[in-house]
């Protein structure tokens, strides 16, 4: 007896797998969708670090946006020139040359340069504490130092420094942007890697104002405008703010030399290396 | 009787309540600021708008800023002088906020129609009321600051039933509304009868904590006196019996669903035939349908270990608070200042704020320290006294998890922000704080699915 139920129970079962089955299989047939296999293609040798740099909802979204909305094969931050190329190769265009960005912070004002007004006393972010007044730093332009940025970057190339004011580098950013979006005070800005030096203040009070929060705030005394190589700084309208012209010049050594505050700061290989330590 | 009165509410915590520091101090009338500095959002709703520009002359009394819609309250000039700027200067909230400077001239001159004796006004037509209530910008002033005109507006279909007068003041420290219900109980118990005419409500019942003995027997007697159907109602001391909704449970055993319960929200305490208004917005509008007296002036309590002779204040809206802080003398080693009582109320960086509709206290304390905060142990203290029957703990989570989308699901719009979650926090969490942040992160979620589906 109990021989002959399992064997029912064997046979039963075959059939209606075998019956399944065959219902999956023309399913399989009849309601198949079909994927452009050059989305397949692109989204398999993407980074797939979703780090939205390219503005699409992570890499497979990416992946689409090439094939059905035509975006640009470039936008792949983290992937560079390389990934463009065979990007663009799949989708049988010509990539074009890109210059390679990365995202450092636009300000030095340590505690011993611009002092905390009052004692922060919540939720270690960015944005909770630059929505109380302003956030406790004297300057209420420069960096708080609790790491929105550090957080949001996907491959781990800010590090905290002095202060938590963060440091990066440069070998890890891929110029994705993920902090340019996660700081609240729009310290996070992107700079072509070949360039050597980047005014590293954001302060756009005027110079009394500005010199009176911070010790290397930027007073906007345009000496570097008027003194500096021609063309290689213009004063940003309403800012207060000189703007760096990187297709003019790419470094400038004496910076620190004609600035009055010291608000330049230059890339060196040893800042770099002691960051990645 | 409709419903039983449990007198409580479930949840709460037993904070020391410290009302030793100022409450044997009678309110005396703080010094006539040089210069008043008045927000024009001072309310829930949309800010007023400017009516006045630089040189103008005001009195006092006088519109300086006109409500922008419906939920929104109008602002008076505090004082008679002359208006120096319209600018935007540091605010309560922590964002810059337009503000009306007028200088003082120290004359007090009343705009026309303010200020006279009271008349009779039994006979006034509730709209009528309402309109003066409106034109006075009487908002809530425990704190809330909801326009008062909105709450006596409701509609037909919720008939009111029971006028609820707030005298609980349970956050720990303030004592000004226990003050006014002792020194002019009169102005309150009139006022409230206004209030319960205009919404046509049974009962009228006050509602004040058990720890104010003085208190109660003042406004029972006096009830006696003037008006004899009001009831005063003595509740258990436990915090937050002074919220809204813990108020119309303890009192009435009737629950206020969640904001946004499924399908039929959102829900006010008109839906369960309550309303409730605070003791010094009873006395406010008292002044506002009987003298025309615009809402220019509150009581203000300035406490806590770090000044050093704690007072009960009279002062105009706008006035900055470090003319209170220096009549109160500071001790030099205070080290915080909260803006409302220790539980709800807003630590600020500096002393550069006027006072606001909304300001029942300024609290000055020594020996505040940073609290290290550390993660979660999933003990649910905070579940447990939560009045509100949420989870903070999840929230606070996933606040800092950034989970903006989640955060809905777990009923965040529910939270009062009473602040028991954070005082019972073993862990030193700032609940509170993430719950309001992820609140506003929200709000710029629903925002912008707004502006989408219109397009």
């Amino acid at each position: 007896m109990a021989a002959h139920s399992i064997i029912l129970t064997l046979i039963a079962a075959g059939i209606i797998g075998a019956a399944f089955g065959m219902i999956l299989a023309a399913a399989s047939v009849k309601l198949r969708v079909y994927v452009d296999p050059r989305i397949t293609a692109i989204n398999e040798i993407l980074p797939g670090a979703n780090c939205g740099g390219c503005g699409s909802p992570g890499c497979s979204g990416y992946a689409a946006a090439v094939v059905k909305e035509g975006a640009s094969p470039d936008l792949c931050a983290p992937g560079g020139a390389e990934l463009a190329c065979i990007v663009a190769e799949i989708m049988g265009q010509v990539a074009q040359e890109k210059e390679r960005m990365i995202a450092v912070c636009h300000c030095q004002g340590t505690r011993a340069r611009s002092p905390d007004r009052w004692t922060y006393d919540g939720p270690v972010t960015c944005s909770t504490a630059h929505s109380l007044h302003g956030g406790p730093k004297t300057c209420i332009y420069g960096c708080l130092g609790y790491g929105d940025c550090v957080k949001a970057c996907p491959f781990n190339a800010l590090v905290p420094g002095i202060d938590g004011i963060p440091v990066t580098i440069p070998e890890r950013c891929t110029g994705c942007g993920a902090c340019v979006r996660a700081c609240p005070r729009m310290l996070m800005r992107m700079i072509p890697d070949k360039v050597g030096f980047y005014l590293a203040c954001m302060n756009r009070e005027k110079a009394k104002a500005a010199k009176s929060v911070c010790k290397v705030a930027c007073t906007a005394c345009k000496l570097c405008v008027k003194k500096g190589p021609e063309g290689g700084n213009v004063m940003v309208e309403g800012a207060n703010l000189p703007e760096i012209q990187y297709g003019v010049i790419t470094d400038w050594p004496e910076a620190n030399e004609i600035c009055p505050q010291n608000c330049y700061v230059f890339r060196t290989a040893e800042a770099a290396s002691a960051a990645a330590s | 009787m409709a419903g039983s009165m449990p007198c409580t509410f479930p949840g709460g915590v037993h904070p020391k309540d410290c009302k030793e520091f100022s409450r044997e101090f009678p309110i005396e009338v703080a010094p006539a600021p040089g210069k008043v500095r008045v927000p024009l959002a001072q309310h829930i709703g949309a800010p007023a708008k400017a009516v006045v520009a630089k040189k103008d002359e005001v009195k006092k009394g006088q519109v300086i800023g006109e409500p922008q819609g419906f939920v929104s309250a109008a602002i008076h000039s505090p004082v008679s002088g002359k208006v120096v700027e319209v600018k935007e200067h540091p605010h309560i909230f922590g964002r810059p906020t337009l503000c009306v400077v007028i200088e003082n001239d120290g004359n007090e001159e009343w705009a026309e129609g303010m200020g006279g004796d009271p008349e009779d006004v039994s006979a006034l037509e509730p709209k009528e009321i309402i309109d003066r209530v409106a034109a006075a910008g009487i908002v809530g002033m425990g704190g809330a600051t909801f326009p008062t005109h909105v709450k006596l507006s409701s509609p037909k279909e919720y008939p009111i039933e029971i006028a609820i007068i707030n005298g609980v003041e349970c956050e720990p420290f303030l004592t000004s509304d226990h003050r006014l219900m002792l020194e002019e109980p009169e102005r309150v118990l009139r006022g409230a009868e206004i209030l319960r005419r205009t919404v046509n409500a049974k009962r009228l019942v006050i509602g004040i904590e058990a720890n104010k003995p003085d208190a109660i027997g003042k406004m029972r007697d006096t009830a006696k006196e003037i008006l004899p159907d009001a009831e005063v109602v003595e509740l258990h001391v436990k915090y937050p019996q002074g919220a809204e909704k813990q108020l119309i449970y303890a009192l009435t055993g009737r629950e206020v669903p969640a904001p946004r319960a499924p399908k039929f929200g959102p829900y006010f305490p008109m839906h369960v035939g309550a309303l409730v208004q605070n003791v010094g917005t009873a006395a406010a509008v008292y002044d506002a349908v009987t003298r025309r007296i615009p809402l220019i002036e509150r009581i203000v309590t300035v406490t806590g270990t770090g000044v050093e002779s704690p007072k009960n204040f009279r002062a105009k809206i706008g006035t900055p608070i470090e003319a209170l802080l220096e009549a109160a003398k500071v001790r030099p080693e205070a080290n915080k200042l909260i803006l409302g009582g220790p539980m709800m109320g807003l630590a600020q960086g500096s002393p550069d704020i006027p006072v606001n509709k909304g300001m029942s206290g300024v609290l000055v304390l020594t020996g505040a320290r940073p609290d290290v905060s550390r993660a979660c142990i999933r003990c649910g203290k905070c579940v447990d006294v939560c009045s509100q029957a949420i989870m903070p703990q999840t929230l606070s989570i996933l606040a800092e998890a950034e989970r903006f989308d989640l955060v809905e699901g777990y009923d965040i719009d529910n939270c009062i922000l009473c602040g028991s979650c954070s005082y019972v926090c073993p862990s030193k969490r700032p609940i509170v704080h993430l719950i309001e942040w992820a609140r506003g992160a929200l709000g710029a979620i629903r925002r912008k699915k707004a502006e989408e589906q219109k397009v």
